[in-house]
């Protein structure tokens, strides 16, 4: 397994599959009857321009199960954005690739991250969770493939610039760092019982 | 000719015999070679699907049927198992989205007998070195999956236990009218 950021070739059925999608909100959904009562993290997708997204989650609805690998990629050198490659088997042979902004959403990849899981929803500009919560959703499994250590690496450094921006000094920043990881973790590990 | 022309025709001759020598050698080398890639080759996992027939009814539930006689060998000097079958649909809805979706095998006897005695093909199949097995692969797609779709191309896609994928284009199927009611 490789560890670390690499050069891999991924490739899409279509050149404008690999176009990043957008995510319109995000939240987290707890149900007894999946994971153990546990939050999972909850993506909106704008699939505006992918209808066949939304026909997967159409057809998917009458099969029990589908698989799905994921890898997570650097979108950009320059730009804290990570891309979460989703390459679906079946029931539909589809690729797409959902866009995470670090500086935004550093919460929220962190609990894909930590979890292994996290629920796709298609949706346009606009939805919530609250307004969609009867709109079928994928759960769909994110192992860790060597990008957690990594992901520890991005998430201290986010959270440190996250506090300094709330007024800390560097020094303390540094300090309150891993302490406001953990609290966002414990955040993360509510279960419903 | 002195005694160093005879040594130099001497060398010459052991040269022209070495040569030959060499380039017997060279060709039975490539030979052992040929035939150890050939060993190899039948080492490598691989199998040889083929496509009896294949047919399709619409159930009373308005669901459709699909059934395929199929024949799959192993060439292979080592055992192999078909671990999954599968049918892929690719279609397209109004408005030109073409996608596709893909249905496993069931292991049920079909509704109509237009086979007559035939085996179903129980996947997981275990087909052993240089054996072969037939029998009906079966699929069911819900009608609520082909409602207002048009169909664009069939394929059966078989994954043997290596994880080796089989793609099979399907020919144009044939539909099956079931006038006498005995699958419902």
């Amino acid at each position: 397994m490789s560890l670390g950021w690499h050069r891999e070739s991924i490739v899409f059925r279509n050149h404008h599959h690999s176009r990043p999608l957008e995510v319109v909100s995000d939240a987290a959904i707890a149900t007894q009857q999946l994971g153990h009562g546990r939050l999972i993290p909850l993506l909106i997708i704008d699939t505006s321009e992918r209808p066949d997204i939304d026909e997967l989650v159409r057809v998917h609805e009458h099969f029990d199960s589908g698989d799905c690998s994921t890898v997570w990629s650097r979108l950009d050198k320059k730009l804290p954005q990570l891309g979460l490659v989703c390459e679906f088997s079946r029931p539909s042979e589809l690729s797409f690739v959902i866009r995470l902004d670090v500086t935004t959403r550093s919460g929220i990849i962190d609990q894909i991250v930590t979890g292994n899981a996290v629920y796709f929803q298609p949706g346009r500009t606009g939805d919530r969770l609250a307004t969609t919560l009867k709109n079928p959703r994928l759960l769909i499994q994110v192992p860790d493939t060597g990008f957690q250590r990594e992901w520890e690496r991005i998430f201290l450094r986010q959270s440190i610039r996250h506090l300094r921006s709330r007024g800390m000094s560097r020094k303390q920043a540094k300090k309150a760092g891993p302490r406001f990881i953990e609290e966002w973790r414990r955040l993360g590990q509510l279960q419903i019982n | 000719m002195d005694q160093s022309d005879w040594i130099a025709i001497a060398a010459v001759l052991a040269a022209i015999a070495s040569a030959a020598y060499a380039s017997r050698g060279n060709a039975i080398a490539k030979r052992a070679l040929q035939l150890a890639e050939l060993q190899e080759s039948r080492r490598t996992p691989a199998i040889d699907v083929y496509l009896d027939s294949g047919l399709w009814t619409r159930l009373p539930d308005n669901s459709q049927e699909y059934m395929y006689l199929v024949t799959i060998s192993n060439p292979t000097d080592i055992d192999n198992s078909i671990a999954r079958c599968e049918l892929r649909f690719n279609y397209h809805r109004k408005g030109g989205l073409t996608t596709n979706f893909k249905v496993t095998s069931i292991a049920r006897a079909p509704k109509l007998t237009v086979f007559g005695k035939t085996t179903l093909l129980d996947v997981p199949q275990h087909i052993p070195a240089r054996g072969s097995t037939s029998g009906l692969v079966l699929f069911n797609v819900p009608a609520a999956l082909v409602d207002g779709v048009s169909l664009e191309s069939t394929s059966l896609v078989f994954t043997d236990a290596n994880g080796l994928v089989f793609d099979l284009q399907s020919p144009p199927l044939k539909e099956v009218v079931d006038e006498s009611g005995l699958a419902s």
